[in-house]
Formats: C-alpha cells, sequence, structure tokens
C-alpha cells in the first residue's frame, strides 16, 4: 500500500516537474566540501559518536561519517553537521 | 533558517551543559520533537555529550531528562543575563567604573590653567584680571565660557593697546594670544609733525586762539566757515609758497549754537523701596549656584537682590563650595507729578549734560535759552538754544612738494 503511493508520488512529480523532496518527504541532502552537511527532511537521530552520525529519514537510515563531527544545530526536520565528513550513504 | 545569527543569542543568554547517560540519542529526538533549540552537540564519549540550549529553555531540560534518564551538569553560562548577575555581584566595582568615568568628564571640563602669550609691556596680571571679567580662570567650568569670538571682541575693546587678540581652548588649557600695537615713539611723533594747518572743522565765531606754532590766520570774532584755513604750518611770507614748515600746533575755540528738542513727561515713574526685605541662602558649587526652590519662597512682586558670597578658606585658600547670601528688597512705582516749570528745568538740565558730553573737554556753555515750551499730551515739549565754547579746530595734513 505505501510502496503504491510513493509510487504514485513519484509519477506525479515526474509528471508535474516538482522536486521529489517535497513531494514524497524524502532527505534533502547538501554538502559543502568536506566540511558541512545539510539534511532536511530526516525522521530523528539513530546514533550519534564522533565518527558517525545515523539518520533515519523516509528511505531508511542516512549513515555519515567522518572525524570530529559536531551536531551544529539540530531541528525536527533539519541538522546540520560540521565536521571532516568522508561519506554519506544510504543503508537502506 | 540554521545560519542563526548570534546577536540573539547573546542577548537572550545559553547554557553549555554536559549530558551523562545511555539514552542520548533519544534525548536528542526529544529535544528536537519538542522544538527546543539544541546546537554545537559534541560526542565525548559513548555516554557523554556537550550541547548548548538557549537559558530561557533550561526549564523544559528537566522532563525530557527524566524520561531519558539522562543527568545534566551546567558547564558554564554565556550572554547578557549572566553577565549582568555577575555585574550584581561586583556592584561596587561598577560604581568605580562609573565614578572614574564621571570624574574624568569633571576634571577634564575644567580650567586647569590660563596661559598668555606675546604680550611685552602689559602685565600678565592685567590681562588675567580682564579674563577673569569675562569668566576665564582657572577653575571655570569650560562650557561656562563664551564664545571664543566674544571673548576676543570683548578684550579687544577693554585693552586698546592690543593690535589683535586670540583665544582659544587647548583641552583643559586657555591660551590668550596678544599681538600689541607698535608704540610710535612720542617724540619722533611731535618732531616729524610737519606738515600741517589747523582749519575750521564747523562754521563758527572765532572765541579764543591759542596758538602754539604756526602762523594764525584769523583773529577773535572772526566768522569762520567749515574747511576755513585757520592756522598756517609754515612760518614766511602768506602770498608766496615760501617758508619753513614746522607744523601748526595749538587750538582755536569757537563759539557755536546748538539747537536740542527736548520732552519731558509731566507724568514720573520712580522706583522705591518700601522697606520690606527678606533674606534667603544658596549654596554653590564651583561657579554654580543651587537654587532650592521651595526652600526661600519670593514673596514680593517686585524687588531687588543684593547677593552676598561667602566662601570658606582655609589658609587663604578658598574652597570650591560655599553659599550665596540674597537678600531681597521690596521694591514698588511711584509716580510723581511734575509741574511744567519744574519739568523744564529738568529738560534743560538733561539737554545741557548731553551736550556737554558731546562736546569734550573744552566744551563750554555759554549761555541757554529755552524757546516756546508748550505741553503736548502730557508731555512738555520744548527747544533749547545754547550758546556754546568748543574747539573747532582739526590738524589737516597737507602734502608736501605740491
Amino acid at each position: 500500500m505505501g510502496n503504491l503511493s510513493n509510487k504514485m508520488r513519484r509519477i506525479a512529480s515526474d509528471w508535474l516537474d516538482i522536486p521529489q523532496d517535497v513531494v514524497a518527504n524524502l532527505p534533502r541532502i547538501q554538502m559543502i566540501g568536506p566540511y558541512r552537511v545539510h539534511i532536511e527532511n530526516h525522521h530523528g537521530v539513530e546514533r550519534f559518536t564522533e565518527a558517525e552520525l545515523r539518520l533515519k529519514t523516509a528511505k531508511g537510515l542516512l549513515e555519515i561519517t567522518g572525524k570530529k563531527l559536531v551536531i551544529h544545530t539540530i531541528h525536527s526536520d533539519e541538522v546540520r553537521v560540521d565536521g571532516e565528513v568522508s561519506g554519506v550513504k544510504f543503508l537502506g | 533558517m540554521l545560519q542563526k545569527n548570534q546577536w540573539p543569542q547573546n542577548i537572550k543568554g545559553w547554557l553549555r551543559i554536559e549530558l551523562t547517560g545511555s539514552g542520548l540519542v533519544s534525548f536528542i529526538n526529544e529535544a528536537t520533537r519538542r522544538k527546543m533549540g539544541i546546537s554545537q552537540v559534541v560526542w565525548i564519549s559513548e555516554d557523554r555529550m556537550h550541547l548548548t540550549i538557549p537559558a530561557s529553555e533550561y526549564v523544559q531540560l528537566k522532563p525530557i531528562l527524566k524520561q531519558t534518564r539522562t543527568k545534566s551538569r551546567i558547564l558554564h553560562k554565556k550572554g547578557l543575563p549572566f553577565f549582568f548577575m555577575r555585574v550584581k555581584k561586583r556592584q561596587f566595582f561598577l560604581y568605580g567604573l562609573l565614578l572614574f568615568f564621571a570624574l574624568l568628564f569633571l576634571l577634564t571640563s575644567v580650567v586647569w590653567s590660563v596661559k598668555i602669550e606675546g604680550n611685552e609691556t602689559i602685565p600678565d596680571k592685567e590681562i588675567l584680571q580682564l579674563l577673569k571679567n569675562e569668566g576665564v580662570y582657572v577653575g571655570q567650568l569650560k562650557y561656562r565660557i563664551p564664545e571664543e569670538d566674544e571673548v576676543q571682541y570683548r578684550l579687544q575693546v577693554r585693552m586698546p593697546q592690543v593690535a589683535w587678540v586670540g583665544f582659544r581652548l587647548e583641552g583643559t588649557r586657555a591660551v590668550l594670544t596678544v599681538v600689541e600695537k607698535k608704540r610710535v615713539n612720542e617724540q619722533e611723533k611731535q618732531e616729524s609733525g610737519g606738515s600741517y594747518n589747523l582749519v575750521a572743522k564747523k562754521e563758527a565765531v572765532v572765541y579764543d586762539l591759542n596758538v602754539k606754532r604756526g602762523r594764525s590766520l584769523v583773529e577773535v570774532n572772526d566768522v569762520v566757515k567749515k574747511g576755513q584755513l585757520l592756522v598756517s604750518g609754515r612760518y614766511g611770507d602768506q602770498d608766496t609758497d615760501e617758508g619753513e614748515w614746522v607744523g601748526a600746533k595749538g587750538k582755536v575755540l569757537g563759539e557755536v549754537w546748538y539747537e536740542s528738542n527736548v520732552t519731558v513727561p509731566l507724568q514720573r515713574k520712580r522706583k522705591v523701596y518700601t522697606g520690606n526685605r527678606e533674606k534667603a541662602w544658596y549654596p554653590y558649587i564651583a561657579t554654580q549656584v543651587i537654587r532650592i526652590p521651595f526652600l526661600f519662597p519670593e514673596s514680593y512682586d517686585k524687588y531687588e537682590t543684593i547677593r552676598k558670597t561667602n566662601t570658606p578658606r582655609i589658609k587663604d585658600y578658598p574652597l570650591p563650595f560655599g553659599w550665596v547670601e540674597e537678600e531681597r528688597l521690596e521694591t514698588r512705582w511711584v509716580s510723581r507729578k511734575l509741574s511744567v516749570k519744574q519739568a523744564i528745568a529738568l529738560g534743560k538740565e538733561r539737554a545741557k549734560e548731553d551736550l556737554l558730553f558731546q562736546l569734550g573737554k573744552d566744551g563750554r556753555i555759554l549761555d541757554e535759552k529755552v524757546l516756546h515750551p508748550r505741553v503736548d499730551n502730557g508731555k512738555v515739549v520744548m527747544k533749547i538754544h545754547f550758546d556754546v565754547v568748543e574747539e573747532i579746530s582739526v590738524k589737516q595734513p597737507v602734502l608736501q612738494g605740491e
């Protein structure tokens, strides 16, 4: 059921040319060099250490790896992470 | 949205806290769900984190801490509210700071020294006294000193032997620069004053001649016109242009008629004291009198005041404060009626005074006559005729070689 509605939304967004993050509530990730990652539409923190930050998203877990990671600011749908980022990865 | 300006946070104040416990991640989730402004989350170890929250949200922290079984510890407090709290603890330091600035301001707004430059013959003391009269002296508040232009102008008027006066304030020092006039040697002046004639400055009848040098061309009782040559400055033949220039010197007095119109009101108002008096005392600091409005009310409508300043002294050294004794004498207007005769006498007296002042030191009144006095609208209008002797000669330089 959920899969179907997701599919419908994707088709609609393609059709209407609306960005997918808006339609499907998908995370939108912005990275500035290796120093800063800005994630919108997250659903909470799963794990946070100096080397790793795992965020819950609509598309599963999102893992950010690096060194000296600091959550610069966090709001209910927005996170800004500073540090030496080495990887951004969906764990599925 | 995330790049918020730091200023509001600094004004409201913020706390750096340390969290310990096993459910730190759930703490973050719970706090964000409750829309708390968490920032600068740093991971220290598996069960320890540092983060920053606004000071106002500290109260909201408690239930979340309980829920997630974490413990918090404040590491430090920053921002304006905490700064004020610290200041409150060190109030005297703050007062000292304010006192320091107040003193600094007060001491720099006082004239500490008066310097006089450029005077050669005028003694410093005299200039200092003149300056004091204008309100420039050591201990005077700077803002009470009049405009520089005004001081300059007034000193210039007071000191005729000075060609230029410059006044300026340099910080707490008042500097007066004086340029004295070049004095022409008196003797030199007398000897060089060669080619002068004396001529009449107005129409008159010659009354007296007093010639020290030169050749007089008129005699007593001659009628002279304005500009007529009275005393020639060269000896020798009158008709030829020969002869030695010696310079005319002397005085020619002439009889001149004057007419003045005088109006004297018959009703005269005069101020008199009623005999009632009262006293008031006011303290003063520096040069500022402090008026206490309700302590000594002014009970008279019209009054004159006599002020006496009392300055306590320590061994001839006046203290910068004291009190002013003010005595108020009640006055009253009294009108007096003059008879026509009295009014005429008064008018005559006044006209005479005016005229004598106009004539200068050689002036003398020979005769006076009051012509047709009449009463008009409560005033006596009259014409007074004066027969006057005054100096009529004036020096006129003659261009040599013509």
